[in-house]
């Protein structure tokens, strides 16, 4: 499990996100003390930064510096203001990335998703009941039998197998595509989610995805 | 000043200057001078005192002419005191330390003012940022605790953030100064942008939306063209039915490409129409839905002048609304 540091002076914030992340799959660690920031990070062991600018004692562009001398974490840099000069300056004290609040939670997600597959080797692999989902190759395999699958099946099939047990609402399947520029209608879902099965089947994946009907898909 | 003001102006003068010469010429008479006598001093006393009454017209003439001149030439008029000279009579320079005394006083005036307005646009600047924080808490509790309600509250929270957007861009379309970067950018990239902003108010529209050859550069300010499309995006979804439906498309002439955002809504009406960029203007479907401020399409065709980019709209009621912004295509744009 990928540890994610948290760097935010906002105390609902920063449970929210530690929850959030949590139920998301990462490990979160957090600090009330903004005096020793460097020292907290290298110490954590974590995978990534997440820090936000505007804090007390210290500006978030100094800690970005200082962290950048010692460690070469990845860091993703939160923060309210959203001029060019933000950006360019997270940038040039070695931020990975560069967000702005109110950050859209799959938004950030995904931005963390992509951050940590491009600095550490993870198995990009995804199992459930038996079924992997290879997100490498855009393929699901079963019992050696492996058949491709599309960007949008592959998103869909991502989103329910993240959340095993829970419902998924269609508009929040919607949102996640939406949020990759795939701006699909009800109907295209439907489209998508009946290839996706057909797809299953033809490699021996029966009921995989099940149909709450009026409420959403479940895995 | 006019020859004919002056003289009027002069005419107490005259009179009395022509009574004295009168009762000159009567002592000359009763004192014995002779007629030619009488003559010789009359024209001497007359042209001395034309030549003096021409001199002191002349300056007078001179010093008007030159401030009016420079009236009508300067842009900003409260300049004036800066470019007249002091002139060489004493009303003229009575008048002289007056302009610039009413002039400096204007002038301190609207430092003041200037400054107030900087010092309000820069709170609303922070104000906006401190807002974000709060909202994006409850975005992530909201995220965190998934429901029915939750869902519904988190549809209110886009629309604050679209009004907190508005806000921002409103101090900041009234600025002196100019705050924008215009670059070359990807049309397709920031319809898109746009379009996530309102993903969940245009999914639970059952919204459809059409993307047409839209992978065209223009130039624009991106975060400026983000917030009009974001607007005119959140126009549609105001003034739709569901299942509602959006289409971008182009159009590329040889001066300009247009961007094209059609909607299947209300539509406005023809007596509406002409005013919809009218600040504060709150047509048929405003009052209707009875969530218009009236400032968001009025503050998208301000952006658009700023950045030298035409907005036009155009409707039929019940069938159909067009945006159609126009981006002029030239390599040597002003900036």
């Amino acid at each position: 499990m990928e540890k994610i540091f948290i760097i935010e002076d906002d105390i609902k914030i920063r449970e929210e996100l530690s929850l959030f992340l949590s139920r998301n799959g990462y490990d979160c660690e957090t600090t009330e003390n903004f005096k020793n920031l460097v020292e907290s990070v290298n110490n954590s062991n974590a995978q990534l930064v997440l820090l936000d600018i505007n804090l007390p004692y210290v500006d978030g562009y100094h800690v970005c510096k200082e962290i950048r001398k010692t460690s070469d974490i990845p860091i993703i840099v939160v923060t309210s203001r959203n001029s060019d000069l933000d950006e360019l300056m997270s940038m040039n004290f070695g931020a990975d990335d560069f967000i702005t609040k109110p950050y859209n939670t799959q938004i950030l997600l995904a931005r963390i998703q992509s951050v940590l597959r491009r600095t550490t080797q993870t198995s990009e692999q995804l199992q459930v009941k038996g079924v992997t989902l290879n997100l490498s190759d855009a393929s699901v395999s079963c019992q050696n039998q492996k058949i491709e699958i599309t960007k949008n099946e592959m998103k869909i099939l991502h989103l329910l197998m993240t959340q095993v047990g829970t419902i998924v609402k269609r508009d929040d399947i919607m949102d996640v595509l939406w949020q990759s520029n795939e701006f699909v209608d009800d109907n295209t879902l439907t489209v998508n989610i009946n290839r996706l099965r057909k797809k299953l089947e033809s490699i021996g994946i029966n009921d995989f995805l099940k149909t709450k009907r009026g409420q959403g898909y479940i895995i | 000043m006019k020859l004919r003001h002056w003289l009027v102006d002069k005419k107490v003068y005259f009179m009395a200057h022509s009574a004295t010469l009168f009762l000159l010429m009567l002592l000359l008479s009763a004192i014995g001078i002779n007629r030619s006598g009488q003559v010789f001093v009359l024209i001497f006393m007359v042209l001395g005192h034309l030549g003096y009454l021409s001199y002191d017209y002349f300056r007078r003439f001179l010093f008007y002419k030159e401030l009016k001149e420079h009236l009508e030439g300067l842009d900003k008029k409260t300049l004036i005191s800066e470019v007249i000279d002091v002139p060489n009579f004493h009303e003229g320079e009575l008048m002289h330390h007056i302009i610039s005394e009413v002039t400096k006083s204007m002038n301190d005036e609207i430092a003041v003012y200037k400054k107030q307005w900087k010092d309000y646009r820069d709170y609303i600047e922070t104000w906006v940022h401190e807002i974000k924080t709060p909202l994006a808490a409850s975005e992530l509790i909201i995220n965190n605790n998934s429901n029915e309600a939750t869902k519904s509250i988190h549809e209110e929270i886009d629309k604050v953030e679209a009004y907190v957007e508005q806000a921002l861009f409103y101090a900041r379309s009234n600025h002196l100064e100019k705050d924008y970067v215009i670059k070359a950018v990807s049309l397709d990239s920031l319809v898109k942008e746009s379009l996530r902003k309102h993903s969940k108010l245009l999914i639970s529209k059952k919204c459809e939306v059409h993307m047409n050859d839209i992978e065209k550069d223009v130039f624009t300010d991106p975060k400026w063209l983000t917030f009009i499309l974001s607007q005119i995006i959140g126009n549609s979804i105001k003034y739709s039915e569901t299942p509602m439906y959006l289409e971008f498309s182009t159009r590329v002439n040889s001066e300009s490409v247009v961007l094209e955002i059609t909607d299947h809504g209300y539509g406005i009406d023809v007596t509406d129409i002409g005013s919809v960029f009218k600040k504060g203007f709150v047509g048929i479907n405003g009052r209707n839905e009875g969530k218009s401020t009236g400032i968001g399409l009025y503050l998208c065709h301000e952006l658009c002048l700023k950045m030298g980019l035409s907005l036009h709209i155009e409707s039929e009621v019940d069938k159909f609304t067009k945006v159609l912004i126009n981006f002029p295509i030239t390599k040597h744009i002003h900036l």
